[in-house]
């Protein structure tokens, strides 16, 4: 018997080390395999990245199949793609593996996200690879030339300026934008048709007529920073200050204000004919499918996919109207190179086939944007008058006066002007303010300590480092003393502490390094300054400089503190009634509860994503489900229902997030509900007995026996609270302007947005403070409150 | 104080199921019934309805003149000692007692110091007056016991239901208890309807009991009459402790009257009854005598265990005959207790033989009661 266990064991034990070990080699493996395959047979692996935007599957299989043909003319050369999905995850992905410091070697960059990226030596200069080519007599050089100059420039960085300088990527494709118009709409309203060389003058007189017209809207125009700043040129004005220069920005001048003032005045003027879909959280792209719009716009070349199913009516693209100016704007999208890659002779091979007339004529064919190469796009692979729109040229034409708008290499420049303007331009605030607010933020950004500009000293990791295996190894001799002191005496006590100790190891380890290992990470990133996008020993040490900011320089860590509080005060003790009251009434014993249960709780493991498009829907200001009932509740007393997320979102906002949080108390719901179960019923019926009505039983009798419950779900719901995300993420995006930018929203932005990592951190550890303070706070008032006694043994 | 009547009372859970059909019972004003039967046999299905707390099926239920069957229990006007106390574990004994009086202090016009003032003289009158300021989990078990009652008291109910007030209590606490709730009710005079499945519980504390089995009543009567003479097989062997002893057999008419055949062997003298043919006889322990093996004519049985409990002891008997399985049981002095191991004949005093209809629960036959 005995020896049977011990053979038993012996097999488990063989098994168990087989399987690690199986594991451990697979991963080698296949790093080994990478090693020998680039000595031994010569092959080279390039990792290539892209998304799939506008294109959907369509894009992936042209980027595959231009992929597949390289291959084909390159032997020896593999190249492994990945597709994160959209840009946004794309972005995130591209930030981890640069972090990690194993970036793809070729990649999609965006031109308004280029900067940060350039800036932080990620991305290969390309101007010597041109001139080394031009210089040889190779038959398949690319010169750089043959491209459309203002694409092109768009890449170019120096001195934190875009347009000139060292180049860092190749436009793959680019867009000048431009409106879109109902051809039919204009001939129902009797509008003149626009022409190559209209007007802002006469798009607001096609708007009006088209808005006079019953059940239709005249135009939808966008804000979005990149539109708007082609805007702004039309008009003769811009954002860049008199240098050229951003440190001396000022948008508080006369002719942007007035720019601005006339857009903000098309929607929310006497006269306005501007649609609010954005605001509204509506696509303004797919309202145009819908027919009842005369125009929309500034948009590029991305929409015509979706436009050529349109079978109901005629539509035509106009370049963007001139004002005081005739200017357009360049929208692109580049393959950039890792400065980091292994192989930089085969990946600028990559990338010159990528952005070569093969590629890109296989990808005009999409007829998502113009190809980069001028004699691809003269071709009829791009102009091809046989499907709409008829106006292919004027997407070449407005090339001529488009450029690629600057920004600052501070990624929250950009931010931070959509969502000022926005405040004024989609929900119709004062355009005077919104501009002096954004004019003082940006002087106090550039006056802040923390300031991009400045330079601090590297992040000592030699020395963290050597501090925590100190601190490990001191802990770990403290430990081993302790265990030899504590030393079991008998044999068996000894194996059976040594089995305990194997045994929880699978949790210790991954509490180490999933959770330990982060919590320690972020504390000390929360003392440096660090973009996320470059390995960590990049990061510098900033000290307290984090927290001072935030505590003493950082207004937006106090309004989203505000936002975050007001929705704690409303959320929290709504969400919690509400919560008991279902349960409550759920706990009665009624014929086919449990299929009522089930669906109380079923929007709590509902994707909040989904959840969140639903609710935009219901608090639609105009025509949502939520002010059709309200409307008529109202009117009565002369009242109209707010609008929740655009000019009330100062007040309604976080009300609005409050009462969408009723949805999701189902958790909450179901411990109550179990609470509930836990008092015995002969207490119950002693009160009953002894005459009490239910109203007062349930106050007397089952809230004090359900007040330990009450406190655990009250603090679980602060905390919760305090980390509200998804829904303001997906619906408000914090907007407009920062009236429902939650807390942790806000902290996201800093990180992943603005690639403020170390900021982040601190915010997160502020956060935690903050809790802390609260749960502490309640504890003690609400602790002597509450009878343990009701809790059965 | 009030009487209550039940006419017809029946209960019928959702799917069916009957747990209590046809209850016929008048408790008069001040009386102190008592429900007993073995778990499952409707006892506290039917207090609870008594109480409100279970809707009522079938027919009427009286508290005094008022048809209380639509009557939530709130306003019944009757107190409930539960099993398990069922105090408010929030509040202090003070306001465990209080809280009956504070719900209806408008109704019976009460000002907070003669709610206060009650609740000081209930708690002395059962010596919890140094206890009003603790918690329930503070207090032992039948101190809880006493809060219990005491809450019920405070509150001078029409009625006082006890659903197994001593169950959670220790053997010798029980027997106290028992006692001092006897001493409670000649005080009070009070109406009281108590739920038990000790029969000795039921025995000692009602002036009647109501013996119920699978939901119907057996019989109501006062503890000896039920003892004395129970009506069916049912009720002989559920009343007395040790249980009653059963033999299977026949009546045929013998020398000097009567005489009951056993089935397997034997015969015993019967005091005069009309019944012939086949029966159960149902003997007390208590009633059981022995004769010498070789002079008696009654079913020869071996001694096969001896208990003594002071003055008292059982002795356990095997039949000798027809398989040796069935057992029986002596109760006696301890003194006169045969020896283990000795081999009688069975004999019997005539005031403690039953005669049933055979079957399970068959009626019973006779004789007439002393």
């Amino acid at each position: 018997m005995e020896r049977l266990a011990g053979a038993y064991r012996a097999c488990l034990l063989v098994v168990a080390v087989v399987l690690v070990l199986g594991a451990f080699a697979r991963v080698g493996w296949r790093e080994v395999g990478r090693l020998f395959s680039e000595d031994g047979e010569g092959g080279v692996e390039l990792v290539l990245m892209h998304w799939s935007g506008g294109g959907g599957q369509q894009e992936d299989d042209i980027v595959e199949a231009s992929i597949r043909a390289f291959e084909e003319r390159n032997p020896g050369v593999r190249v492994k793609r990945i597709n994160p999905g959209d840009s946004g995850q794309y972005f995130t992905k591209l930030q981890t593996m640069m972090a990690a410091g194993e970036p793809p070697d070729i990649f999609y960059m965006d031109f308004g996200r280029m900067a940060p990226f350039a800036e932080a030596g990620q991305l290969e200069k390309l101007d010597a690879w041109f001139d080394a080519e031009a210089a040889g007599d190779d038959p398949d050089a690319l010169p750089v030339d043959d491209f459309f100059a203002p694409a092109v420039d768009a890449f170019r960085l120096r001195d934190g300026r875009m347009g000139e300088g060292p180049l860092y990527g190749v436009p793959k494709d680019f867009t000048t934008v431009g409106i879109y118009w109902n051809r039919d709409l204009f001939d129902r309203a009797g509008a003149t048709h626009p022409t190559d060389d209209w007007t802002w003058d006469d798009f607001a007189e096609a708007g009006r007529r088209i808005d006079a017209l019953e059940g239709v809207t005249g135009a939808e125009l966008v804000t979005w920073p990149f539109v708007l700043r082609g805007y702004l040129w039309s008009r003769d004005a811009g954002v860049v200050g008199e240098g050229g220069d951003f440190d001396e920005l000022r948008l508080a001048d006369d002719r942007t204000v007035t720019a601005l003032r006339e857009l903000r005045d098309w929607r929310f003027g006497d006269e306005g004919f501007l649609a609010r879909a954005e605001a509204e959280g509506i696509d303004p792209g797919s309202l145009f499918l819908s027919g009842r719009i005369g125009m929309v716009g500034p948009f590029g070349r991305w929409v015509v996919p979706s436009y050529r199913s349109i079978e109901d009516f005629e539509w035509d693209f106009a370049p963007l109207p001139a004002g005081e100016a005739r200017a357009n704007v360049i929208a692109t999208i580049a393959w950039s190179m890792s400065s980091r890659s292994e192989h930089p002779e085969e990946a600028w091979r990559l990338l010159k086939w990528l952005t070569g007339p093969e590629s890109q004529d296989a990808q005009s064919r999409l007829g998502l944007a113009i190809p980069t190469l001028r004699s691809v796009a003269e071709s009829d692979a791009f102009v091809d008058p046989s499907v709409p729109p008829r106006n292919d040229r004027a997407y070449l034409d407005a090339v001529d006066v488009a450029r690629v708008p600057p920004w600052p290499i501070d990624p929250a420049f950009q931010d931070q002007f959509q969502r000022t303007l926005d405040v004024a331009l989609r929900t119709g605030g004062d355009v005077d303010e919104q501009v002096a607010a954004f004019d003082a933020w940006w002087a106090a950004r550039q006056a802040s300590p923390l300031a991009p500009t400045r330079s601090f000293p590297r992040m000592p990791w030699g020395v963290i480092g050597l501090v925590i295996a100190a601190v490990v190894a001191g802990l770990g001799l403290l430990k081993w003393i302790w265990l030899a002191r504590t030393r079991p005496e008998s044999d068996l006590a000894r194996r059976e502490e040594r089995a305990g100790w194997f045994m929880v190891m699978p949790w210790v380890l991954g509490f180490v390094f999933f959770m330990l290992g982060p919590i320690v990470l972020s504390l000390l990133l929360s003392l440096a300054r660090w973009k996320g996008i470059d390995t960590l020993d990049t990061a510098e040490y900033v000290g307290i400089g984090n927290y001072r900011e935030i505590l003493v320089g950082d207004p937006t860590f106090i309004r989203s503190l505000q936002v975050t509080a007001y929705y704690a005060i409303l959320a929290v003790p709504l969400g919690q009634v509400f919560a008991l009251l279902a349960a409550v009434i759920l706990n009665s014993r009624l014929r086919g509860v449990e299929a009522f249960r089930a669906a109380w709780y079923l929007p709590s493991v509902l994707a909040g994503v989904g959840m969140a498009v639903l609710w935009t829907w219901v608090f639609r200001s105009d025509g949502g489900l939520m002010n059709s009932l309200l409307e008529p509740m109202l009117e009565p007393f002369g009242l109209r229902p707010p609008e929740w997320f655009q000019a009330d979102a100062s007040w309604a906002g976080p009300p609005a997030f409050a009462i969408m949080n009723l949805w999701l108390v189902g958790g909450s719901m179901l411990i109550y509900l179990a609470g509930l179960r836990n008092i015995p019923r002969e207490v119950l019926e002693a009160a009953d007995i002894d005459g009490a009505r239910p109203l007062s039983r349930f106050v007397r009798v089952t809230l004090p026996m359900l007040s330990p419950v009450i406190l655990f779900n009250g603090i679980m719901a602060i905390i919760g609270s305090f980390q509200v995300f998804t829904q303001a993420f997906v619906m408000t995006g914090g907007g407009p302007g920062d009236d429902t930018r939650f807390y942790v929203l806000y902290l996201y932005n800093q990180a992943f947005d603005w690639y403020e990592m170390g900021y982040g951190s601190a915010l997160a550890w502020l956060l935690l403070v903050v809790v802390l303070v609260l749960t502490a706070l309640v504890l003690r008032v609400g602790g002597s409150r509450v009878h343990y006694e009701g809790m059965r043994a | 104080m009030a009487s209550v009547t039940l006419e017809s009372i029946g209960k019928i859970y959702p799917g069916g199921v009957r747990a209590v059909e046809g209850v016929d019972l008048h408790i008069a004003d001040g009386e102190f019934v008592v429900l007993v039967g073995p778990s499952g046999c409707g006892k506290s299905t039917t207090l609870r309805m008594v109480a409100g707390l279970e809707d009522i099926s079938e027919g009427t239920l009286r508290i005094g003149d008022r048809v209380v069957n639509e009557v939530a229990a709130r306003d019944r006007d009757v107190a409930m000692v539960f099993q398990n106390y069922a105090l408010y574990p929030h509040l202090d004994v003070r306001r465990n007692l209080s809280f009956g009086l504070e719900r209806r202090r408008r109704k019976l016009g009460l000002s907070r110091a003669d709610i206060a003032g009650r609740v000081e003289k209930t708690a002395t009158s059962l010596g919890i007056d140094s206890l009003l300021d603790r918690f329930p989990r503070q207090l032992s078990g039948g101190q809880r016991q006493r809060v219990a009652v005491g809450r019920a008291l405070v509150r001078d109910p029409a009625v006082f239901l006890l659903d197994e007030p001593l169950s959670n209590l220790d053997a010798r606490l029980r027997v106290e208890t028992r006692a001092e709730l006897r001493v409670l009710h000649r005080r009070l005079e009070a109406t009281m309807l108590y739920v038990t499945h000790d029969q000795e519980e039921a025995m000692s504390l009602g002036d009647r009991l109501v013996v119920m089995h699978e939901g119907h009543v057996q019989q109501v009567g006062s503890p000896m009459d039920v003892y004395r003479c129970p009506v069916n097989r049912f009720v002989a062997s559920f009343v007395g402790s040790p249980a009653m002893n059963m033999l299977e057999g026949g009546i045929v008419d013998g020398d000097r009257g009567p005489v009951f055949k056993v089935s397997s062997g034997g015969e015993i003298t019967l005091p005069p009854i009309e019944h012939r043919g086949p029966a159960v006889l149902g003997l007390r322990p208590e009633s059981i005598g022995f004769e010498p093996e070789a002079t008696g004519r009654g079913p020869l049985v071996e001694i096969d265990a001896v208990e003594r409990y002071g003055d008292r002891g059982d002795a356990w008997l095997r039949l000798v005959d027809g398989g040796g399985q069935e057992r029986l049981v002596h109760r006696g002095s301890a003194v006169d207790l045969p020896a283990e191991g000795l081999r009688v004949r069975l004999g019997a005093l005539e005031e403690g033989i039953h005669v049933f209809e055979s079957g399970s629960n068959g009626r019973r036959l006779g004789p007439e009661p002393l």
